[in-house]
């Protein structure tokens, strides 16, 4: 079974078509990134498949059902997005926030129950945010929010987490940690990721599979290693590179040319 | 290639600008002549002050006047809000959203409930009303403010000192008719007096925001670029806001709270001349005038022989219009 | 924080500490600006002639002032506070702005047009009397509130987003204004009165028969702000995360919004436009009192305009202020927090 079957999906606003009659898979169980460069629709292309917009044309299959065949909180019971801006409203503790993922779960007579509880409490503890449950969300560090919004995706308990480049603004150490977490979810408790990434060496690094867009189709998929080479990266995002090993992980690893290079024109 | 495009687009506005000109005589014209009083062709050209036919009283009292004072209003309505736009960097900041023709109003109203009712009192009380609604939207664009924030707090701010207005003249009932009247924002019942009075007073601020035309230019890139410009952002910032609160209360104590003409005006200078900045400037304050003039002129005939206030038509219209732009044409108000 | 847990068969939910004694604190609040309104006026009456009211006793004056005159206007000043802060309460909550109001939204506006057309339209020219019965202006207001609600829906449907409709609001407020003042110049100075004292607002001439009406819909429509309220709730954190948790994002904005619009509609119908409480209550709740339920915002509303009266009662006796003057002079020292507030950057 794969997470998502496209079928000849057409994404893009009213006026405009960002990418045309899309035809591929998401594997189940793999962290999959969407890479591509600014612009390219990667992100149009990840809120369509979380419900937030509709797709021009085409049929998009959730887990071989129809994705518009699901009711919300059906499919909130599968799956969770994370949008790239997250701001939380005023006066909300850590913990409020992320009790707002059982929503799915709750009915008019069953508020907050058992179940609910051990959710959320296993969100914090996973992205280790236990200790910042009554603090007000936006008192918090950039890292920190960020693990907190995630942990608001967890406490949803859904199969398949989506989520539009996680790692912005963070630095370093904390884009790692996020991934990382990904990562950890991945594995041990068999999420299916699904994300837009920036960052390609980590991309290439972390990812079991990814998809390249460009002119408003798929340019390659698979693994990383069978995607990324020079070719790929000239066509994709423009750019004369040489491709490397990742030294600890065996990774492709780009080295970018400066632009200056590729034509000739390099001040001395 | 680049200098004959750029000498173009400067011919294509100063035709515009050329054009928007022409358009005020004519609509003056059209003022003297349209209204329940026939005045022929004739009347307007051999008209003397001290004539005694109806159509030369009311060529005296009514219709001179009303132009004059439509022209004036317009212009100064129009050149305050585009400075709230520019320095409040909020494409809704007009007098009539940021409260500042409310609290005016406010402070008319006020005085004449304690009895004062001269023209200097008038004035006074717009300003001092004018200003402390300006201080406010001063504090809320301060501090980087959301657009949003501030317009919806403008608007409440409107709300409350339109509501104290209304609280006041429910008590003083023999007040009501005259205030009420005022309050509609109208150009007509003015005395050239009070034209006269306060003539070189908006003259000399018109003649202020057309020099410091350079500094609004500058401000409008944002705070932090005009400051590393060199600008003194701080003391253009409170100059352009004194001189857009000074004439809007020179506009509502002329005119009554006008409505829509100092929003729309600089938007449709924008549209108009884009982004040759004296040209916006210069085209706000005609627009302003054109919008007014042609209000007032429809006002006269649309229910003819019953007259609707300038500014009834101007909210009703320019209320329409401002739904159709905030709903429809979303790209024109971007926040 | 101490909870309390409940759970029963499929019902749980949990109970905080601070958040029973809030609630009894408001209801105590509310009580006991009941009570002065019922026992302020000409004649005071002490908690214990009141309460000897109650019970069958006192004199037959007292038992009319009390019974015919106090109660109703106490009564009203609830049903019409609630809904109209409730209504505010749902606006800010799709809009994810705590500055929204039914004024704001422009819905006060299509009432006061519709009771000036009213007024305007069924005057009779000679005589100056009303042709139709005055009962009738209510059902004005009301339908006045409801067309510039489904104008709103209406542009919601077609795409415009939440935000924008605030916009919409202004331009609606701005737009009606300026038609209620050339309707107020056409007319004569009787209905230029009845039309000013509709734009303040007042408690005053409440009657049973107005409330008989009012209450079925008020509570018709508080119930189904309290159902939907779960649903609305994570609105308040972005239109995706709602949706990412389930929420049917587009129908819930809907029926909100239209649920504000009958909210208010009916709170200004047969009171007029009594203002800020929209904008008021929800923040007093949810900022002051950090309860942002709508059950809270109910009773801040309530309990504001009852006050409201009772002041306006008061201040200048024997004079009355109509109550929507005594709100307005609530709200001015709001708008300084409210500046505050944004000065200090933590409004953004």
């Amino acid at each position: 079974m794969n997470t998502f079957d496209l079928n000849e999906v057409t994404i893009g606003y009213e006026q405009k078509t960002v990418l045309n009659r899309l035809s591929f898979s998401i594997p189940h169980g793999k962290i999959t990134v969407l890479l591509g460069a600014n612009g390219c629709g990667k992100s149009t292309l990840l809120s369509t498949l979380a419900r937030q917009r509709d797709a021009l044309g085409g049929d998009i299959a959730f887990r071989d059902k129809p994705l518009d065949s699901y009711r919300a909180k059906e499919a909130a019971r599968l799956m969770t997005f994370m949008p790239q801006v997250n701001v939380a409203p005023d006066g909300l503790t850590v913990e409020q926030l992320v009790r707002f993922g059982r929503y799915p779960y709750q009915t008019f007579f069953k508020r907050y129950s058992e179940d609910d509880e051990r959710a959320v409490e296993r969100a914090l503890a996973f992205t280790d945010t236990v200790s910042l449950r009554d603090t007000l969300v936006s008192n918090l560090s950039g890292g920190q929010k960020q693990r907190v919004w995630i942990a608001l995706a967890l406490a949803q308990e859904s199969e398949t987490i989506l989520l539009d480049e996680p790692t912005t603004y963070l630095d370093m150490s904390h884009q790692i940690e996020i991934l990382d977490l990904m990562y950890r979810l991945n594995r041990l408790e068999g999420k299916t990721i699904i994300m837009v990434l920036h960052d390609l060496h980590l991309a290439c690094r972390y990812a079991d599979h990814v998809i390249a867009l460009a002119g408003g189709n798929v340019y390659r998929e698979g693994s990383p290693n069978d995607v990324v080479d020079e070719t790929f990266m000239k066509d994709v995002f423009g750019l004369k590179v040489i491709v490397t090993e990742d030294p600890l992980y065996g990774t492709p690893l780009c080295v970018p040319y400066s632009h200056y290079e590729l034509n000739e024109k390099r001040p001395t | 290639m680049v200098g004959k495009e750029r000498s173009e687009d400067m011919k294509k506005t100063w035709i515009k600008l050329l054009l928007l000109i022409i358009c005020l005589p004519i609509l003056s014209y059209i003022s003297l002549r349209v209204g329940v009083i026939t005045v022929s062709h004739e009347d307007v050209l051999t008209f003397r002050a001290d004539g005694s036919s109806q159509a030369m009283i009311a060529l005296a009292d009514n219709r001179i006047p009303r132009t004059i004072v439509a022209l004036l209003v317009g212009s100064v309505l129009g050149l305050a809000g585009l400075i709230f736009q520019l320095v409040t960097r909020n494409p809704l900041a007009s007098p009539d959203i940021l409260a500042v023709n409310a609290g005016a109003s406010l402070a008319i109203v006020l005085v004449t409930l304690f009895g004062f009712s001269s023209i200097a009192s008038f004035t006074i009380a717009s300003l001092i009303g004018a200003f402390i609604a300006g201080v406010i939207v001063y504090l809320l664009s301060a501090n980087g403010g959301n657009v949003m924030y501030m317009t919806l707090a403008g608007a409440s701010l409107a709300a409350l000192f339109s509501s104290f207005t209304q609280s006041i003249i429910a008590y003083e009932e023999g007040a009501l008719d005259e205030v009420l009247f005022w309050l509609t924002g109208s150009v007509a019942g003015r005395s050239l007096t009070l034209v006269e009075a306060l003539l070189p007073w908006m003259v000399g601020a018109v003649v202020l925001v057309l020099l410091l035309s350079k500094e609004l230019e500058t401000l409008s890139l944002g705070d932090q670029v005009a400051r590393s410009l060199g600008q003194n952002v701080g003391v253009i910032k409170f100059v352009a806001v004194t001189l857009a609160v000074v004439l809007s209360a020179f506009g509502v104590a002329l005119a009554g709270p006008i409505a829509f003409a100092g929003l729309l005006a600089p938007h449709l200078a924008k549209y108009l001349f884009g982004t040759a900045f004296f040209a916006r400037l210069a085209g706000s304050a005609l627009i302003g005038s054109v919008l007014l003039l042609a209000a007032d002129i429809l006002g006269r005939v649309i229910l003819f022989p019953r007259e609707v206030t300038v500014g009834v038509v101007l909210a009703v219209i320019g209320g329409a219009f401002f739904i159709y732009l905030v709903s429809v044409r979303q790209g024109v108000f971007k926040s | 924080m101490k909870t309390y847990r409940f759970r029963k068969g499929p019902v749980s939910f949990t109970l905080r500490k601070r958040e029973i004694e809030l609630a009894l604190l408001l209801v105590v609040g509310l009580l006991l600006s009941i009570y002065f309104g019922l026992a302020i006026g000409d004649t005071f009456l002490s908690p214990a002639s009141l309460a000897a009211l109650f019970i069958g006793g006192g004199d037959a004056f007292e038992q009319l002032v009390v019974f015919e005159f106090r109660m109703p206007r106490v009564l009203m000043a609830i049903t019409a506070g609630a809904s109209l802060a409730v209504s505010g309460h749902l606006l800010q909550l799709t809009i994810k702005n705590e500055l929204a109001s039914p004024e704001i939204f422009g819905i006060v506006g299509g009432a006061g047009v519709a009771t000036a057309t009213f007024f305007t339209v069924f005057t009779d020219e000679r005589t100056n009397q009303l042709s139709v019965p005055l009962a009738y202006i209510p059902i004005a207001s009301f339908l006045g509130a409801i067309v510039v609600g489904v104008f709103l829906f209406y542009l919601l449907k077609r795409g415009v987003p939440p935000v924008r409709l605030a916009l919409v609001g202004i331009g609606i407020s701005i737009f009606s204004q300026g038609i209620v003042q050339f309707m107020m110049l056409a007319s004569n100075v009787y209905r230029k009165n009845d039309i000013q004292q509709w734009l303040t607002g007042t408690v005053y001439a409440a009657t049973w028969n107005q409330l008989k009406i009012m209450v079925p819909f008020v509570l018709l429509f508080l119930l189904a702000a309290l159902l939907i309220e779960r649903h609305v709730r994570p609105l308040h954190i972005s239109e995706a995360t709602a949706t990412s948790i389930g929420v049917p994002v587009r129908g819930i904005q809907r029926g909100t919004l239209l649920l504000s619009c009958l909210l208010a509609g009916i709170g200004v119908a047969f009171v007029g436009a009594i203002g800020f409480v929209g904008l008021m209550a929800p923040h007093i709740a949810r900022q002051g009192l950090k309860l942002p339920y709508i059950w809270a915002t109910l009773l801040v509303g309530a309990t504001i305009v009852v006050l409201a009266d009772v002041l306006a009662r008061t201040i200048f006796y024997p004079y009355e202020l109509r109550t929507g003057v005594m709100t307005a002079v609530i709200g001015a020292p709001y708008f300084f927090y409210l500046l505050r507030r944004m000065m200090k950057g933590s409004i953004r």
